[in-house]
């Protein structure tokens, strides 16, 4: 996973503007993130969606799509899977507000070229986007660090044991002490599905109840 | 919990907080047309640096907080009681009940787009309070 990580010091001189899609659930984020983008002579915004299910991938065939993490309603997986079917030729940055190297993993699994967290200042996005553009991974600096802060210490868990992103997030809402119900209505999953994911949380981590998940979550800083 | 807060009609100072430096340029746009002037973005709650800048109005991104998003609104209904105080989430099903609990006259949803985020903060700013039922 290691070599994957890359955080580039300098922009990448492009041959042409890479032309980049948005994908963003958060309307008002997603015209933020257009305007800025449009800004660079490099870049071409040519289209914006709220989420994978409404973008026209294969119309527009984007360079680069830049995907909102949180705010789809289906597996991050699945949208990645959707994208690279109907965009082979697209690379995929994630945008994301966690900074935990284990959500980043994941995505990076899943597909992703890229990954970025969303305080990310104007400049370092043109960077990231013109890097992975370029076909150089780019995933912000602070959660590289993590993950090899992580592998320093020892503690990481076996691939098998990892929790997908989905549990991450669901695992995370747990730990707010939101119900099922709650947890289904906010991630737009039906309950038995939020239930299956819990089982399959608590087989993972070994454990047997709510409160311990809750505990697992804060102490991995997952929550 | 009732605050007087700053009239309708009239164009009011303030207070940002968002971590999102990219989002700034664009939602204060949005911001002024529902008559809201950013003079002060903070990156992070700081209460203390809010009671001494003195807006009239808060504008809280509650998704990024350290703190619980319902206390971080009553310790800002506490320092400053008469503002105006409009939560932002992206949260389903935000507990906006708590929410206005503590204080806050506004709960608007991330899923809103521009106008919709005007005319809600035009009418919270008229009748006194706005929900967004996606966050209830």
């Amino acid at each position: 996973m290691l070599n994957t990580i890359v955080a580039t010091a300098t922009t990448p001189s492009l041959a042409k503007p890479v032309r980049v899609l948005v994908i963003e659930g958060q309307a008002l984020f997603g015209k933020a993130l257009c305007q800025v983008l449009a800004s660079d002579s490099d870049i071409e915004v040519v289209g914006d969606s709220d989420c994978v299910a409404n973008a026209p991938l294969r119309r527009l065939r984007p360079d680069l799509i830049v995907l909102d993490l949180d705010g789809h309603n289906q597996e991050f997986s699945e949208a990645m899977r959707t994208c690279r079917e109907l965009a082979p030729q697209a690379k995929v940055c994630v945008l994301s507000t966690h900074v935990q190297p284990e959500v980043m993993q994941r995505c990076l699994s899943a597909g992703a070229d890229g990954y970025v967290v969303k305080d990310i200042l104007p400049a370092e996005l043109m960077r990231a986007v013109k890097s992975v553009a370029s076909g150089h991974p780019y995933v912000d600096p602070r959660v590289a660090g993590g993950v090899l802060k992580r592998r320093s210490n020892g503690f990481g868990r076996t691939a098998q044991n990892e929790l997908s992103v989905r549990e991450t997030e669901i695992i995370r809402l747990i730990a707010r002490g939101m119900s099922n119900k709650e947890i289904s209505a906010q991630l737009h999953l039906s309950e038995k599905t939020v239930k299956n994911h819990i089982s399959r949380i608590f087989a993972k981590l070994n454990i047997t109840a709510r409160t311990q998940a809750a505990v697992h979550a804060i102490k991995t800083g997952l929550a | 919990m009732k605050t007087a807060g700053p009239r309708y009609g009239e164009l009011v100072d303030s207070y940002v907080v968002e971590p999102q430096s990219l989002f700034i340029p664009y939602l204060s746009d949005v911001l002024a047309s529902a008559e809201l002037r950013v003079v002060r973005v903070a990156p992070t709650l700081d209460v203390d640096d809010i009671r001494a800048s003195r807006p009239e109005a808060l504008f809280v991104d509650t998704d990024f907080l350290d703190v619980d998003p319902a206390d971080a609104v009553s310790a800002m209904r506490a320092a400053l009681p008469r503002a105006f105080i409009c939560a932002y989430t992206d949260r389903q099903g935000a507990r906006a009940d708590r929410l206005r609990f503590a204080g806050a006259n506004c709960v608007l949803s991330k899923r809103s787009g521009p106008g919709e985020i005007t005319d809600a903060l035009l009418a919270a700013r008229k009748r006194g309070s706005f929900t967004d039922p996606r966050c209830d």
